[in-house]
């Protein structure tokens, strides 16, 4: 996207975003009113959360275009910037690909799905410093034939340490663990899934015997 | 006592009608030593004391990093958002409105400072927040006291009469403003003891301490020259100048020094409440607990321009913790431990409490006046009652329902 677009984006965003309902921290109530793009990103968030992955990736494009794929960015936007390529990555990995972020990544064909799952475990990779985006990594490589023993490494750690962040990363650690014959981890991974009640979430990958 | 309010002469002892009761004498503090004094001055830095108090020859914090200037600001009506908002806000801040600026310290005794700065405890009654327990031990506390009050303490007038000062402690009517806990109730007179407008009187009744610590706290003769004139000894106090001559000062001196008091009541042990039946959800404590109090220090950095607040990204003098206590993945990824690695705020404690409940007991426990192991949680605010923390305890023993 040229300059002239990202900004004239922006400016919309900035025109349409009402004021804050709820503030966050102290700060961010404030930073609500400053940073338009928080409102869409929080929004994305939520909208990953239900499980609308689809919808997820396109706030996050109203609001930075192909700016959201851009490797790096610095400044004070930098951290809201990085939630939305985490964003876009975990809605990557969730759909396996399905999804056109843009830059020709992600859509129906294999190579596009391919690459699009390529970049959001790199992506995630560079972020993977606190169990949500190591949850969220899990979920990416697993999404890659040679990354599901990592993936499952991940989750196991996560699990032993009672810091497993989603209900998607139990029911991830289940399907992994079944797989290298791990019963009882992964039945263990299934109830703690249920009982999480995360209601688009389905937690009986594994059929218990 | 740099202000010179201080009797530099004591009045000779003869002129007095009765002798002084016999008090114990206690040395005067001479100067701070001066490395003690340097050292203190890095740790106001370090633990960033203005991002609450106003500090003579210091910057205040920027607005966005104040924790009581913008809460004033928005209550004012002075903050840049619109009219809806701000009404929202204003009907949700309670802490954190109002602290005493730290001018004038020198009327302090710098051992109690140390003392107190070390495990502080409440003494206005009327504000809702207390200072935070921050993580200094004794020697730093040391060093921040020798800095705030680097003054050789004065000697102290004579003592005055103290039945003169039970008196005029009821005519004076100090009691309208202030808490003496432990004294006998003298109830205010019927009048002002000066006139005050309503934002005068409002002002007094938040910031007036409890007078039951005053005799640990406050150097004889800085309590004598206090009385005479509050203002000339902190600019901008809320306590206003009430008319009194020397041997009245003298003598409210005394009583407030001298008259006993009540042992204060031992602290009462906090009561875990049961597991409740009933089912509770991620939703519930949210709403009642977590994005009530607990996110405006511990939030999703991301979310905030890296700063998540001093239970997350750090502040205070607090090394950061990584909680982030604004959604559900945030409560489930833990926090950082003091080995540098994550832990669950779930796992229990030895005696089965899951740490996160621990937090909030604890600051019940300050509050009673005990000094717990855990720092309580939220950090130098008023404590979660008994029952929310009852509803985060059952959401945890339910396997934490999303
Ligand atoms: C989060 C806000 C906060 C921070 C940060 C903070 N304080 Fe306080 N402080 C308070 C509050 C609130 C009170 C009033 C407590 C009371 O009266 O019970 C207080 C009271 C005090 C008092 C007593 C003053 C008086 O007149 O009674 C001193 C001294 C003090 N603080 C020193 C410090 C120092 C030194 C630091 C930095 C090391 C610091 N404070 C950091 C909130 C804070
Ligand atoms: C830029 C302005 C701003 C700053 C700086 C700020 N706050 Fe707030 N604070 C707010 C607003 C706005 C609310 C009300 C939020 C709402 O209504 O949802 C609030 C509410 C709160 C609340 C919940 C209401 C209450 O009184 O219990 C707490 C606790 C709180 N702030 C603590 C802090 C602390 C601690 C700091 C410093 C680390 C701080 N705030 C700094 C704006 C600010
Ligand atoms: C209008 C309310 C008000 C009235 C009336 C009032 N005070 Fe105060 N007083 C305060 C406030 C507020 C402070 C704290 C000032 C500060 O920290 O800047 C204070 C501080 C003090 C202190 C210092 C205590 C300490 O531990 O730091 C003493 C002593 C004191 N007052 C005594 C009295 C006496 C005696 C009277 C009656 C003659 C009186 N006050 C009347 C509001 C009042
Ligand atoms: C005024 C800011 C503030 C508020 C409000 C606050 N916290 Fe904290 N919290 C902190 C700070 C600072 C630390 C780090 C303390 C330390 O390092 O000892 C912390 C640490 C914690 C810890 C321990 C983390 C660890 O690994 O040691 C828990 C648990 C916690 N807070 C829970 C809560 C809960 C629950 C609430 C709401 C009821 C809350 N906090 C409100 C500032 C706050």
């Amino acid at each position: 996207m040229s300059r002239l677009a990202l900004a004239l984006s922006l400016a919309v965003t900035a025109a349409i975003v009402g004021p804050p309902n709820r503030a966050d921290a102290c700060g961010n109530s404030v930073r609500r009113l400053v940073d338009s793009g928080q409102e869409y990103v929080q929004k994305a968030d939520l909208l990953l959360a239900k499980g609308q992955h689809r919808k997820a990736v396109s706030t996050i494009r109203e609001a930075f275009g192909d700016k959201a794929l851009a490797a790096d960015m610095k400044g004070p936007g930098a951290h809201l910037h990085r939630r939305a390529q985490r964003i876009l990555a975990l809605a990557v990995a969730r759909s396996g690909g399905d999804i056109a972020i843009g830059m020709g990544l992600g859509g129906a064909s294999k190579s596009r799905k391919d690459a699009a799952i390529a970049w959001a475990v790199l992506t995630l990779r560079l972020q993977a410093d606190a169990p949500a985006q190591t949850a969220d990594l899990a979920e990416a490589l697993a999404r890659q034939a040679s990354g599901r023993a990592e993936a499952h490494d991940l989750l196991k750690g996560l699990a032993d340490g009672d810091l497993m962040p989603t209900a998607e990363g139990w029911a991830l650690l289940a399907e992994l663990s079944k797989e290298r014959g791990d019963v009882e981890t992964s039945k263990r991974a299934v109830e703690r899934c249920m009982k999480t009640y995360a209601r688009h979430v389905k937690c009986d990958v594994t059929e218990q015997t | 006592m740099s202000c010179g309010t201080g009797r530099k002469d004591p009045v000779p002892r003869d002129i007095q009608a009765a002798p002084p009761p016999a008090i114990p004498q206690v040395a005067l503090e001479p100067a701070a030593d001066p490395a003690a004094v340097a050292r203190g001055q890095a740790l106001i830095d370090r633990f960033e004391c203005v991002r609450c108090h106003d500090l003579p020859g210091r910057e205040p914090a920027p607005l966005e990093k104040h924790c009581v200037r913008c809460h004033q600001d928005i209550l004012a009506g002075q903050f840049p958002a619109p009219a809806e908002t701000l009404r929202e806000w204003q009907g949700h801040i309670t802490h954190l409105t109002d602290v005493p600026a730290l001018r004038g310290l020198d009327r302090f005794r710098r051992a109690w400072l140390a003392g107190w700065l070390h495990a502080p405890h409440d003494l206005r009654p009327g504000l809702d927040s207390t200072m935070p327990r921050l993580a200094l031990g004794t020697a730093k506390a040391a060093d921040l006291a020798a800095a705030l009050i680097p003054d050789a303490e004065l000697a102290a007038p004579p003592t005055g009469e103290l039945a003169r000062g039970r008196a005029l402690f009821g005519d004076k009517s100090c009691a309208l403003c202030h808490r003496f806990s432990g004294a006998p109730n003298i109830a205010p007179s019927a009048r002002l003891p000066v006139p005050l407008d309503d934002a005068q009187l409002q002002r007094g009744l938040a910031q007036a301490p409890d007078l039951r610590f005053t005799r640990e706290r406050m150097r004889p003769a800085a309590l004598v020259a206090w009385l005479l004139d509050p203002p000339r000894h902190k600019p901008g106090t809320p306590m206003p100048k009430i008319p009194l001559d020397e041997a009245d000062a003298r003598a409210l001196a005394a009583y407030l020094t001298d008259v006993p008091l009540d042992p204060l009541p031992a602290p009462k042990p906090v009561q875990r409440l049961p597991i409740l039946e009933r089912r509770v959800t991620w939703a519930e404590v949210e709403a009642k607990i977590f994005k009530r109090t607990c996110w405006h220090c511990h939030s999703d950095p991301d979310y905030a321009r890296g700063d998540g607040g001093p239970g997350n990204s750090g502040g205070y003098g607090f090394t950061p913790r990584r909680l982030d206590l604004a959604s559900y993945t945030g409560i489930s990824s833990g926090s950082v431990g003091d080995d540098g690695k994550r832990r669950s705020v779930f796992a229990p404690l030895p005696d089965g409490t899951p740490r996160i409940v621990a937090h909030m007991l604890a600051r019940h426990a300050e509050v009673e006046g005990a000094a717990p192991e855990l720092r309580g949680m939220p950090l130098g605010l008023t404590p979660v009652p008994l029952a929310d923390i009852q509803l985060v305890d059952t959401w945890i023993a339910q396997g934490r329902p999303q």
